[in-house]
């Protein structure tokens, strides 16, 4: 055993040295002119572990005949990059190498172009750059900013996993403005710490933004996506797709399944395509989606999550899937319209999604009410009975969706309106001996020799009384119960106003009962036919 | 009829145009706020902007000078027609042309005002958003005043005079 960890010991010695002489060599790259790159990348057609001292210009990069491809690796560029004419015949591929700055602004790579695993310390810029080939952006780092305005990419372009520092003093802007997409284009998980425009950019093929993160302002407006536009996963602040005078089109699927976003506008977008706004989450700002026309073959905002306010004034949505608790507090913080609020309860009614449609409806109908009292020609008279609806009908059944509500409220008022008659001193309750068919109405005083009157105690009294009250405010068939004569005329009127309150109550429970539960539906629909 | 009420109706253009400009001018942001650089708000955008770029070197000044044209540019315009990249580029020439109108006489340079925030410097970013018809609000004035002032003070008056476009701000 001791000499098993001895020979280990030994093993992780030798590692060790080997690794720290490794380390060594990568850290003393030999430092070669631009002149000598030149001459080592035409022989070989590859640059390995040197530090250029001075400009590179990609243009002056030949590969010898038969190299398909330059390469240059883990290369440390002292002064900037840049391409004075055309770029290599092959395509380029630098890998985990620094650049102090990458200037390729006006320039044409005719072939690819690869950075891969690669920093740039300085300013990175590709503005009115075009691009013949595929362009690749891998697991890098621009540290000094990144300008892309008015590139031209011809080919696929992967700018992946890719770091876009926010430099001292700047607002870490990265402007892909006016850019062209021949080809897909992919910027999935790459990260922005500042502002990303993409605005007036169009793209040919399939774009994708998988796991985009942007801290700041994320803004695609006035852009037209031909193809799919796939945005899953990100994570962007305030994204911004337009409005009425920069508006974005989506060609084919809008799909922005499990993104965050600080605020999101979608104003006047046309969706032609699927949009997905599944298990979106807005917070803590706005969704406003006015003007919008989403035509495709689904919307689906299923999961959808906004803190702020959801605008859909004037959208347009065709098969539009959602769940109504998700949206009515975001909808009631916008005060959405009634022509907002009718399409989708009518689109839940559809959908069959019944209670979230009675839900909806309840919220509709009030806004109707609302915007019918705000009409300013609207006559005292029709305001007062919309006052009405309101409260018989709107607050007190939630226009007869909320069962609960109106039961509850039923209940309350039994027992309210039971305490004066609790606590009217000598009222008298006996029951009726003769034919009911002979009794006064439940509300009247009958004559002490027609009533039983049985002595009890206090607490019967009251229960006794609990009872009577119930029956006569809300019908109860057979009810012998009546106070015994003399009965002052306050009170008897007042047992008059129950017995009305309780009908009414009765009458709302009734409806709200037929218009919420499918049995009694069942039941009336069989009376009906 | 007395002399006074045969002169009202000769009145009416004039006051008509007045009213007008005054309207031209309260809805015209870029004016109103160039027109208040004395202004405490105006002074702090203006400074932390300007202290924000100072490390920073021209060619970047100027980037961020577009990026923040863009940003203004993208709100839409009052017309409508050009496109952002043609504002954006049509904002940094008549900049350009304003401030060498203003510091320099036939490619040479003459004396610069010493006052900072410059009433020079920010007529020229006014005037050239207004010829943009830019929707400048709130904090865009001040800042792209700070970021020209930046520009100006980057540049020797000589070079500055012999710009032909701010690509060749180095």
């Amino acid at each position: 055993m001791t000499m098993l960890r001895l020979r280990l010991h030994g093993l992780a010695m030798a590692l060790a040295v080997v690794g720290a002489a490794a380390r060594a060599l990568a850290a003393e790259q030999p430092l070669i002119t631009p002149d000598a790159a030149y001459r080592e990348v035409a022989r070989s057609g590859y640059l390995r572990h040197v530090e250029i001292a001075g400009d590179l210009d990609l243009s002056r990069l030949q590969a010898p005949a038969g190299v398909a491809r330059i390469e240059l690796q883990g290369v440390r560029v002292q002064g900037r990059v840049h391409s004075n004419a055309n770029g290599p015949a092959v395509p380029l591929s630098i890998e985990g190498s620094v650049l102090q700055r990458l200037e390729l602004s006006g320039a044409r790579l005719r072939a690819g172009f690869a950075l891969d695993g690669s920093t740039v310390q300085g300013v990175a810029r590709f503005d009115d750059a075009q691009f013949d080939g595929p362009f690749v952006l891998n697991a890098g780092t621009l540290a000094g900013g990144a300008v892309f305005r008015r590139a031209r990419f011809g080919a696929a372009v992967e700018i992946v996993a890719t770091q876009f520092d926010k430099p001292a003093g700047m607002s870490g802007g990265v402007s892909f403005a006016d850019a062209r997409f021949a080809a897909p284009a992919r910027f999935d998980r790459s990260r922005f710490a500042g502002d990303v425009r993409f605005d007036t950019s169009r793209f040919e093929a399939d774009a994708s933004f998988l796991g985009l993160v942007v801290s700041g302002r994320a803004s695609w407006r006035n852009v037209i996506f031909s193809r799919d536009a796939e945005f899953r996963f990100c994570r962007l602040g305030d994204a911004d797709f337009g409005d009425a005078e920069q508006m974005t089109v989506f060609g084919g699927l809008a799909d922005f399944r499990g993104c965050t976003m600080r605020s999101a506008r979608f104003d006047y977008v046309d969706g032609r395509g699927d949009v997905m706004l599944v298990n979106v989450q807005v917070a803590p700002g706005d969704l406003t989606l006015r003007q919008a026309a989403l035509r495709g073959g689904r919307s689906d905002f299923s999961g959808l999550r906004v803190a702020g306010r959801l605008d859909l004034e004037g959208t347009y949505i065709s098969a539009l899937q959602f769940h109504w608790p998700e949206l009515a507090g975001a909808l009631r913080r916008a005060g959405a319209r009634s022509d907002v609020l009718r399409p989708l309860q009518q689109r839940l009614d559809a959908l069959q999604q019944k209670e979230e449609a009675r839900d909806a409806w309840a919220i509709l109908a009030d806004q109707v009410l609302r915007e019918r009292l705000a009409k300013p020609d609207t006559p005292v008279t029709e305001k007062a009975s919309l006052w009405l609806e309101w409260l018989f009908w709107g607050w007190s059944t939630g226009h007869g969706t909320k069962l609960g509500r109106i039961a509850s409220l039923t209940l309350a008022a039994w027992l309210l309106l039971s305490l004066p008659l609790l606590l009217w001193p000598r009222v008298r309750l006996g029951r009726w001996q003769g034919p009911l068919s002979d009794a006064p109405p439940r509300h009247r005083a009958a004559a002490p020799d027609a009533l039983k009157i049985p002595r009890v105690a206090a607490v019967d009294r009251r229960l006794q009384l609990l009872a009577y009250s119930f029956g006569l405010m809300f019908a109860i068939p057979g009810l012998r119960l009546r106070p015994a004569e003399p009965l002052p005329s306050g009170l008897q009127n007042y047992l008059a106003v129950m017995r009305g309150v309780g009908a009414l109550l009765l009458a709302l429970l009734a409806l709200t009962l037929a218009n919420v539960s499918p049995v009694f539906q069942a039941i009336l629909g069989k009376v009906v036919v | 009829m007395n002399r006074n009420s045969r002169s009202r109706p000769d009145r009416m253009p004039s006051r008509l145009m007045a009213a007008a400009l005054l309207l031209f001018l309260r809805q015209s942001p870029a004016v109103s706020a160039a027109a208040a650089p004395d202004d405490a708000q105006f002074r702090a955008q203006y400074s932390r902007q300007y202290d924000l770029v100072k490390s920073l070197g021209p060619d970047m000044v100027v980037e961020e000078l577009r990026l923040r044209v863009e940003l203004v540019a993208s709100r839409g315009s009052q017309v409508g027609a050009a496109s952002n990249d043609r504002r954006v580029r049509g904002f940094e020439s008549a900049l350009l042309k304003g401030l060498q109108d203003a510091l320099c006489q036939g490619g040479k340079p003459r004396p610069a005002p010493q006052a900072r925030p410059s009433p020079t410097v920010i007529d020229s970013v006014a005037a050239a958003a207004n010829a943009q018809q830019l929707r400048t609000v709130g904090a865009d004035v001040p800042e792209l005043s700070a970021l020209a002032q930046r520009l100006v003070d980057s540049q020797t008056p000589t070079r500055l005079c012999a710009l032909r476009s701010l690509d060749e701000v180095r």
